[in-house]
């Protein structure tokens, strides 16, 4: 039952710790060699395409794409979300290292101007393949978009593009009305030189500062930073339960052991008595302590994946379009170190007793 | 009976460390619960209270945001014409047009964080519409002129908005901060307001504006007021109270935060309830003689169930207590957040209520009852001779 508790306990440790993690993960995997260029005006606010061909040929900028959100839907399915755009692929594929799709498929999309570039938890879920012919509707504007799935990527950084389909720019802005055409939402860039991000952006920014249409650029790692410093109250809020959290680990397991202790010291006394020292018995309650600490994490771990990961994830997708919840490596590690640490060192009271324990004395004890 | 309860409470007071030990578990559900469920409260109320009933919002039709809304000057003159108007003493009809954008700073207490903060450009009249809000350091901006007020809960806080210094809108508008203002607690606060002008250069609104706010003759004028508005299709309006504006951009984060402290409240409390179990127990095992003793002075079973509840569940209220006082302490925290709804940063307020509060005690206490029952159902069985012997 201590095993339980301590298991318990420890996925009360693991859900806020995984939330945290996650974040800080995303600003670890976010390329430190791209600068996002928006509209000043907003994000509903659009920049002439020709933008993205003038930050092309400025200096430091290896690539640049430019993207319009495209709202795309399935007909008659209303329920499935994804994300969707309209992109200057030829720029984009090259320089998005992180969408892993094989080359040739990357080439074919290329080719194919009515193509379309998806990811694989969408075309796993859609039961889509390469070459199947989809039909999409767009909430932003009438018509139907037929195109071929082409390439199908899977993203190598967390929370980026998990759901999204990419389709071809010139192909999607033929379509469109005339006085909506030539029009995007955002340019991502590549730059030549990590960090340089920030430089460059007011490089960007100052070149369109007298055009109609400003810009406003960020470098993405600053981006990603600063939405989530957006929430950082909250991560912060759940990183102290988190450790308030190992505080009562701990306590539950002193307790526990503490209480094991008293009802064995007549035991203790005996194998005092037929020579044990009490540096063995110590050693003895330390990996006892150590093995409950252990059992509770692995136990914890257990519990934890299918409940957050799974129920948890969906139930929250589902009723409030919370990004899905990641249990990293690290932190599952992290449970089993500090479960096994914690109560090694809850043992240390205990420990100290047994090591007091004037044998005739525990002898005298009836248990 | 009653000696037997005090039996109970006693032996808890006895095993003191033991009870120590799961006392700090429910404390912490308790605490995680009450707290989520204060500050869930305090968004709602810092968000809701910067809206009146009896005052409408005039935006853009299909603008979810005053921040996202662009109007022209035309619809300036038809708000200020439609019926149910309020006018003030000097007779002149209280409207007033602002030029909201948001603005994103780093953070002086912290270099890695940015924030997005609101810019309101407010009208000569801003302080006859918005009561709430008054200068409580330096003076009220000059109409026409590039100065700028902070609300009090970003003062100093981000580069340039302490009196005396500039903060920068955009290369060329840098308006001068000349005074602090506050707006009882509401969203206003996290804003920083500068004159209607300014913003719209600044922040290249063009001829537009964003916002019509109105002081209604009443709460009731609203539908009077608003129908001729929405129904003029040409000029595309969306009418609402501000209260109900506001309502809906507190809808969110709230539900978000109060979600998580659920979650983590049930996952904890089941962890809790565990940690009472195995202490009342160890403490039923422990007992088992005394409890033989209490059987043979004739106490029956029913009892002895009834009074271990009450040890477990006073050993749940204790924690809950402990846990509920610590919630007590969380006004005193500096929580800001963006809110989803409007995309601005916003300082808010852990709001103690009874509700919340009340709430986490009540679970605190049923975790030690829950945890308790079966232990004393152990201890309703236990056998009087049997127990004796040992």
């Amino acid at each position: 039952m201590t095993v339980l508790t301590v298991a318990v306990m420890l996925a009360a440790f693991i859900f806020p710790r995984a939330l945290v993690e996650a974040q800080q993960e995303r600003i670890r995997q976010t390329p430190n060699n791209r600068v996002n260029v928006r509209p000043k005006l907003g994000w509903t606010a659009t920049l002439p395409l020709g933008d993205a061909d003038q930050i092309r040929q400025m200096p430091g900028v290896q690539y640049a794409a430019a993207s319009r959100m495209i709202g795309l839907r399935l007909p008659g399915k209303d329920k499935v979300r994804f994300a969707s755009r309209a992109t200057e692929m030829e720029q984009y594929l090259p320089m998005m290292e992180e969408l892993e799709a094989p080359a040739e498929q990357k080439q074919a999309f290329l080719a194919d101007e009515r193509g379309a570039f998806v990811t694989q938890t969408l075309a796993t879920e859609q039961g889509w393949k390469l070459g199947d012919r989809v039909v999409f509707e767009s909430e932003a504007f009438p018509g139907q978009w037929e195109v071929a799935i082409a390439g199908i990527c899977r993203s190598l950084r967390e929370g980026f593009a998990e759901r999204q389909v990419w389709l071809h720019y010139r192909f999607f802005d033929r379509s469109l009305p005339k006085e909506a055409q030539g029009r995007v939402h955002w340019v991502s860039t590549e730059i030549f030189e990590a960090n340089q991000g920030g430089h460059i952006a007011k490089l960007i920014d100052a070149h369109f500062d007298a055009a109609p249409d400003p810009t406003s650029s960020l470098a993405d790692d600053v981006r990603v930073q600063a939405e989530i410093g957006n929430f950082s109250a909250i991560l912060t809020a759940l990183d102290t339960v988190s450790y308030l959290v190992l505080a009562v680990v701990m306590s539950i397991i002193g307790n526990t052991l503490a209480m094991n202790l008293r009802e064995r010291t007549h035991e203790y006394g005996v194998m005092r008595a037929i020579g044990f020292g009490s540096h063995q018995l110590g050693l003895l309650v330390l990996a006892e302590a150590a093995l409950l600490g252990l059992l509770g994490a692995a136990l914890g771990i257990g519990l934890s994946y299918p409940l957050f990961e799974g129920i948890l994830s969906h139930a929250l997708q589902d009723a409030m379009d919370f990004p899905p919840i990641v249990i990293h490596r690290q932190v599952a590690w992290l449970a089993v170190a500090l479960g096994m640490g914690l109560s090694m060192l809850a043992a240390a009271v205990p420990i100290y007793r047994v090591a007091q324990l004037r044998v005739t004395d525990a002898l005298r004890r009836l248990g | 009976m009653l000696a037997l309860l005090k039996y109970n409470l006693l032996s808890l007071w006895v095993r003191r460390t033991t009870t120590l030990a799961t006392t700090f578990g429910i404390a912490l559900v308790v605490f995680v619960l009450g707290a989520s469920q204060m500050l869930s409260t305090g968004i709602r109320q810092t968000i809701v209270s910067a809206g009146n009933a009896d005052q409408a919002i005039v935006l853009e039709h299909d603008a979810r945001t005053e921040e996202a809304s662009r109007m022209d000057q035309t619809a300036a003159g038809l708000v200020a014409a439609a019926p149910g108007v309020k006018r003030n003493a000097a007779g002149q009809v209280m409207v007033t047009r602002e030029s909201v954008a948001h603005l994103m700073l780093q953070s002086v207490v912290d270099a890695s964080r940015f924030s997005t903060l609101q810019v309101r450009g407010v009208s000569a009249n801003v302080f006859e519409l918005r009561p709430e809000a008054h200068i409580i350091a330096g003076r009220a901006i000059q109409p026409g002129t590039d100065e700028a007020l902070v609300g009090k809960a970003v003062l100093g806080r981000y580069p340039g908005l302490r009196i005396g210094e500039r903060v920068e809108f955009s290369s060329s508008t840098k308006p001068t901060v000349v005074g602090v203002f506050e707006a009882a607690g509401s969203v206003y606060e996290s804003e920083i307001w500068a004159d209607f002008e300014t913003v719209r250069r600044g922040f290249l609104f063009f001829a537009n504006l964003s916002s019509l706010t109105v002081q209604l003759d009443s709460a009731n004028a609203l539908a009077g007021f608003g129908a001729p508005l929405v129904a003029d299709l040409q000029t595309g309006l969306s009418v609402a109270s501000e209260r109900a504006y506001y309502e809906k951009a507190s809808q969110g984060l709230p539900d978000v935060i109060g979600i998580l402290g659920i979650v983590e409240t049930l996952i904890f409390s089941i962890g809790a309830v565990l940690g009472a179990m195995i202490t009342m127990h160890a403490s039923v095992s422990q007992r088992s003689p005394e409890i033989g003793v209490l059987r043979a002075l004739g106490f029956g079973q029913p009892q002895i169930l009834f009074s271990f509840v009450v040890e477990s569940a006073a050993l749940g209220l204790a924690g809950a207590l402990i846990g509920a006082a610590a919630c007590l302490f969380t006004p005193l925290l500096d929580f800001r957040c963006i809110n989803f709804a409007t995309g601005q940063e916003v300082a808010f307020r852990f709001v103690p209520g009874w509700s919340s509060l009340g709430l986490a005690i009540l679970a605190g206490t049923a975790v030690g009852a829950i945890g308790g029952l079966v232990p004393a159902i152990r201890a309703a069985f236990v056998d009087p001779v049997q127990a004796m012997r040992a």
